[in-house]
């Protein structure tokens, strides 16, 4: 074997360290410049000197590089904040719109819906908690850039977009840019939420949402507080901000016995929304089944689900639907004028019809919502 | 209570007070001791008397068929004087209990006056009287007390199992603590130690229920974490001081072999007698809480017989007192109306199989197993997916096999079809359906059949075939429910089914997705119902529904729907999106393809992916947290010797290997609660035979060895036994092979706890109290790595391999240590 002198010796050793260490240095250096393939620098958040400031919803998350946001879906990285699940998304289904739920956009119409992991809320009775509860990292997802979505969209031959399941919120950059696409190609985009946004990105984003349903918790701040982990207030404000805007809005209130089915909370909110213009908003009532945290507690019993639409109804709401509960008369439209039946629903299916271009039948009334 | 004929506790309750008073008024001087007793022997011969003759007369009356129609009063005061004689023999027998004691001690005339002296006799006897008594007493407090935490926190099998290991723990450690304690008082302490232990159960129950009440938001799942640390905290007193009891209960017998060994043989024996007691007496007629006051009760009887103080008179006087509240007043109630907030508690009723708890809101009964919500009246959906996506895939079914879940509404579901003749509905807990029927009551109509057993058990022997076959049973979260998911017993159903025959089961949804844990659970499910059948769907809906059958399946439920035209208020095309159905079960499907994970009757790897999940609620994927409790199970290891450590192995090995034969006995014969019961006592028997045995030989380290190996044996042994329940043998032969392999374990386990003892330390009482704890401590352990971690994931077989390696390792550290 062929001698070598230490110099030598040393001079190969450093080659092979360098040959070695380079497929390493260079997929270091190669994502340097962000956290993942599936990232995106946030669009709203300010550098402080604690840290980077998220401002797409009021937890507003202060984060030093390497730390995750409270929705799993943000990371500072190098003090920039990335949204880590960008064209990522974990759950991907074609549903009939009536389950987001919406009963006045679209009647009948399929929704192409998506999620990706990570909610800015922890609601105990969450019941897509392996998601919403879950950083984008440890979830299985589907890689689908926002025009991919929109072409899938297109292929399924549904009419909307909806950004739904876990918290669209927490995915806003990824909801925004599929939104912005969609609307160019006349798709029609729908934000399921829990309305913890912050003013400014709801704005930026509203030219180019169609309709949205915004789930009214708890119409108290400390039980709200504890059932989600996220105060009242700004959802009240973006109710308020979607409907002086063209979005059409529907709201939900999941009534969960022991937290929820007080009649006297459940006027309160009522009394809220007809003094705030929310009257021919439709309001769903929906059934709660035990999920998540709270499987120790029974669905709500019809009585209740009831009680609160009669609340509502007395208090002046002019549409209100009783959800996630099959019966007859629970999802029927009535005319708010000539009070008679405009649309019969069973489920995700119109057995009758009375509307004509957005109008009823019998009295001409217009009926509220995006019928076409 | 208000149906029970016979007038049990009031008898118990009010001859014990008149006894008490009886001797209040001989200790103040007003009665003469003589007199005392004069009147509890008349009150024996009128007892005696009566029970006897109305014997005679109900015996005449049933022999010669005679019709007396004052027969069944009669009856009535023959058992009532009848319990009264019992009692009042018992009063009895303690004034000359030295007389039957003496019977049985060898080379002792049994006649003639004693030559001890009184006091000695006294002190000894009552010293083993004490010994049972605690051994009844944290046996009865266990068996009773695990219920009320598993109610009260809703506990799933997991928290059960932590509950067990975290109070053979914290017992052990009290043991341990105990090893050296010194006093020239013992006797006096001892007394003092069992008065407090008494109270320190039923105040355990209130604390219990106030943390729930406090610490955890209503309906809410309870956080394992903050489970465990309130277990620890709560368990303590009770758990350390029952076992530190232990200790003194050693350390006053006299420096004699025999009676050091004779502390764990009579304990067992009071375990036994706890077991049984708890198990069939208590749980069937009293509330926990009032089984708790009747176990203080018996304890402060006892200490009343050795030493009779005021002070005790009138503790027992409160514990009386507060038992006749409990009965009177429906304190219980009040108690679970806390837990259950808005809802008004109908019913809480202690049962066989737990406790079950019928609640109503806005006119909706919902059913608590446990603390775990069963079902609801008014859940239509999931009542109707499990009947109709079941029923729909048959042509024309006729025979309908229902395995629970019936009284939720299935029933009156399945009997829409015009062609069903017969539905058998098989309910292991009885109590379901009886105290159920108060308030949603079964259909009237002559197809059905309800049956009382164990499902698995009844299919095995049942001759029938079926149509249709719905397992409505909870998710595979323990090894006892998991035997309804396992390829074994799809392979059983598919031999019970007809030729179109269809087999339905269902686990909880997973959503708009599927979870990693979620995933490995339904895929070791899939496959294994796939195997046995030609078609296959899944259903996704308020659970994901796995359908298996050799005819044709469909997924297109509202297609089904409308071409049957069976009045569903859900299942219909109404509701039915058939499109978003099959593209759902179509996705899971795909996935659950890329995994051949089976779930088998020797490894059901569902339990393990359940507890998982349940855990993954609360910490997400970080599962390293599971390791701190484990660390503090397995710390003991770290300072303990090589001869204490094989005990510690010795408490793992039996632990783990009586769940495994549980475990293989319901596999084979199915669940039967006697049988649980009677498992236990053979156990515990076991136990004080093997060291009693222990106690009467010269032992040397050689028979520790041989011990210890012999545990190494065993669970080769057994794994060979678990395919003899493969072939097709009866019940007896079971048996016959079940009680030997049982009672071998335990004669084992106590043999090696005398072993242990005798070498460890030449101080025996110290030896023998810190091998009694490492004893506790590796049960803790074996008890909840053998439910969660090693049948799930290593199988029974390996199991077996692994606890016989573990052993070979005791013996390899003793014999190291012996060469050296």
């Amino acid at each position: 074997m062929e001698k070598i002198s230490k110099r030598e010796f040393v001079r190969r050793t450093a080659f092979c360290t360098a040959g070695l260490l380079c497929p390493a240095m260079v997929s270091a250096f190669a994502n340097s410049s962000q956290p993942g393939k599936f990232s995106r620098e946030a669009y709203f958040y300010t550098t402080t000197p604690r840290g980077v400031r998220c401002g797409v919803c009021p937890n507003e998350c202060t984060l030093k590089p390497g730390e995750e946001s409270i929705c799993h879906n943000r990371v500072n990285y190098n003090n920039k904040l990335y949204s880590i699940a960008y064209g990522n998304p974990c759950a991907v289904h074609v549903d009939p719109v009536e389950k987001k739920p919406l009963f006045h956009f679209l009647p009948q119409s399929r929704t192409f819906s998506i999620a990706t992991a990570g909610c800015n809320f922890a609601c105990l009775n969450c019941q897509n908690w392996e998601i919403s509860q879950a950083s984008p990292n440890d979830t299985q997802n589907t890689a689908l850039m926002p025009e991919a979505v929109v072409q899938n969209c297109i292929t399924n031959t549904c009419e909307s977009i909806s950004y739904t399941y876990s918290e669209p919120i927490s995915f806003y950059e990824y909801m925004y840019d599929t939104a912005r696409i969609a609307h160019e190609k006349s798709i029609r985009n729908i934000l399921v939420s829990n309305g913890y946004m912050n003013p400014e990105p709801l704005k930026k984003l509203i030219p180019f949402l169609d309709a949205a349903n915004i789930d009214l918790k708890a119409f108290d701040s400390q039980l709200h507080l504890k059932l989600t982990g996220g105060t009242l207030q700004p959802v009240l404000d973006t109710l308020l901000t979607l409907k002086g805007s063209p979005v059409w809005l529907e709201i939900t209130n999941l009534v969960v016995p022991s937290w929820t089915d007080s009649p006297d909370m459940i006027r309160k909110m009522c009394k809220w929304l007809v003094n705030n213009g929310f009257s021919e908003i439709p309001l769903h009532f929906s059934r709660f089944y035990p999920r998540h945290k709270l499987t120790q507690l029974p669905a709500t019993p019809l009585n209740t689900l009831l009680k609160a639409k009669e609340i509502a109804s007395e208090e002046g709401c002019k549409y209100v639907y009783i959800g996630n509960i099959p019966g007859k008369g629970f999802e029927d439209t009535h005319c708010p004028q000539c009070g008679k039946l405009v649309i019969e629903r069973q489920g995700f299916t119109i057995l009758t019809n009375n509307l004509a271009e957005g109008k009823c039948k019998f009295c001409q009334a217009k009926i509220k919502g995006v019928w076409q | 209570m208000k149906q029970s004929p016979y007038l049990i506790f009031p008898i118990i309750i009010f001859l014990i007070t008149a006894y008490l008073i009886g001797i209040l008024l001989v200790k103040t001087g007003i009665l003469s001791k003589v007199t005392h007793r004069k009147i509890w022997n008349s009150v024996l011969l009128i007892t005696f008397l009566v029970s006897g003759i109305l014997g005679l007369l109900i015996a005449i009356q049933i022999n010669y068929k005679l019709e007396w129609p004052i027969v069944k009063k009669l009856l009535t005061w023959h058992v009532d004087f009848g319990i009264a004689m019992c009692i009042v023999s018992i009063f009895h027998l303690i004034w000359h209990l030295d007389y039957y004691v003496k019977l049985f001690q060898k080379n002792q005339p049994t006649t003639g006056p004693s030559t001890k002296t009184p006091k000695d006799v006294n002190s000894g006897r009552l010293i083993n009287l004490l010994i049972v008594v605690l051994g009844f007493f944290t046996t009865t407090v266990q068996v009773l007390l695990i219920r009320e935490i598993t109610t009260v926190f809703q506990g799933n099998e997991l928290m059960m199992a932590w509950t067990i290991g975290i109070w053979m723990f914290l017992t052990g450690s009290g043991t341990w603590l105990g090893r050296s304690f010194y006093n020239t008082n013992l006797p006096q302490i001892v007394r003092r130690i069992f008065t407090l232990l008494s109270y320190l159960p039923i105040g355990t129950i209130i604390l219990i229920n106030l943390c729930k009440h406090l610490f955890f938001l209503p309906g809410e799942l309870v956080n394992p974490f903050g489970f465990l640390v309130i277990m620890i905290i709560l368990l303590a007193p009770l758990c350390l001081l029952a076992g530190f009891a232990y200790s003194l209960l050693i350390h006053v017998q006299k420096n004699n072999k025999d009676k050091i060994i004779n502390v764990y043989s009579f304990e067992s024996a009071g375990s036994l007698i706890g077991g049984i007691v708890a198990s069939f007496l208590l749980i069937r007629w009293v509330s926990i809480s009032q089984a708790m006051l009747l176990v203080a009760i018996v304890i402060h009887l006892v200490l009343l017989f050795e030493k009779t103080t005021l002070r005790l008179i009138f503790s027992v006087s409160i514990l009386m007192s507060g038992l006749i509240l409990f009965f009177v007043l429906p304190v219980d109630r009040t108690i679970k109306s806390v837990l259950f907030q808005n809802q008004k508690v109908l019913k809480s009723q202690e049962t066989f199989f737990g406790n079950l708890t019928i609640t109503e809101n806005a006119g909706e009964y919902s059913f608590f197993e446990n603390g775990s919500l069963l079902f609801a009246t008014g859940d239509i959906i999931q009542t109707e997916e499990y009947v109709h996506y079941a029923m729909l895939q048959h042509p024309a079914p006729e025979n309908i096999l229902l395995i629970s879940g019936g009284i939720s509404g299935m029933l009156d579901e399945t009997l829409k079809y015009p062609t069903v003749k017969n539905v058998s509905y098989v309910e292991l807990n009885s109590q379901i359906i009886k105290l159920g029927r108060l308030f949603k009551p079964l259909p009237n109509d002559n197809r059905l059949h309800v049956i009382y057993d164990d499902g698995r058990r009844f299919i095995q022997q049942s001759n029938h075939r079926f149509d249709v076959i719905i397992l409505a049973v909870p998710d595979p979260s323990s090894l006892h429910i998991n035997r309804f998911y396992t390829t074994e017993f799809f392979k059983i159903l598919k031999q019970k089914i007809t030729k179109n025959g269809v087999v339905l089961c269902a686990v909880s949804s997973s959503g708009n997705y599927l979870g990693p844990e979620k995933k490995q659970q339904e895929a070791s499910i899939y496959n294994s119902i796939k195997g046995h059948f030609k078609y296959f769907v899944i259903i996704p809906g308020e659970k994901d529904y796995f359908i298996g059958s050799d005819s044709p399946l469909s997924a297109n439920i509202a297609e089904l729907s409308d071409q049957r035209n069976i009045t569903a208020s859900y299942v219909n095309s109404d509701y039915m999106d058939d499109r978003s159905i099959v593209n759902r079960g179509t996705q899971i499907q795909e996935q659950l393809n890329k995994l051949s994970i089976l779930n088998t009757d020797n490894q059901p790897i569902p339990v393990f992916y359940e507890s998982l999940h349940y855990l993954s609620q609360f910490v997400g994927r970080k599962f390293y947290w599971l390791l701190i409790p484990f660390i503090l199970l397995l710390s003991p290891v770290l300072f303990l010797k090589p001869v204490s450590s094989a005990m510690y192995i010795t408490g793992f090995t039996a632990a783990s290997v009586e769940i495994l034969l549980i475990f293989w006995f319901q596999i084979v014969l199915g669940y039967i609660y006697a049988a649980i019961g009677l498992i236990f006592a053979i156990f515990m028997g076991g136990l004080a035979l093997g060291s009693y045995w222990g106690s009467k030989t010269a032992i040397t380290r050689n028979h520790f060895l041989a011990g210890q190996g012999l545990l190494a044996l065993y669970p080769l042994i057994l794994a060979l036994l678990w395919d003899i329940g493969k072939i097709s043998v009866t019940g007896s032969f079971i048996w016959m092979i079940f009680i030997p392999v049982l009672l071998i374990l335990a004669t084992l386990t106590g043999f090696q706890y005398a072993s242990t003892t005798f070498i460890y330390l030449p101080d025996l009482k110290k030896s023998a109290a810190i091998i009694y704890s490492a004893d506790l401590w590796g049960s803790a352990l074996g008890a909840i790595l053998l439910t969660f971690f090693m049948a799930p994931l290593l199988g029974f077989k390996s199991t077996c391999l692994l606890i016989a390696g573990l052993n070979l390792i005791a013996i390899l550290l003793n014999l190291r240590k012996q060469n050296t």
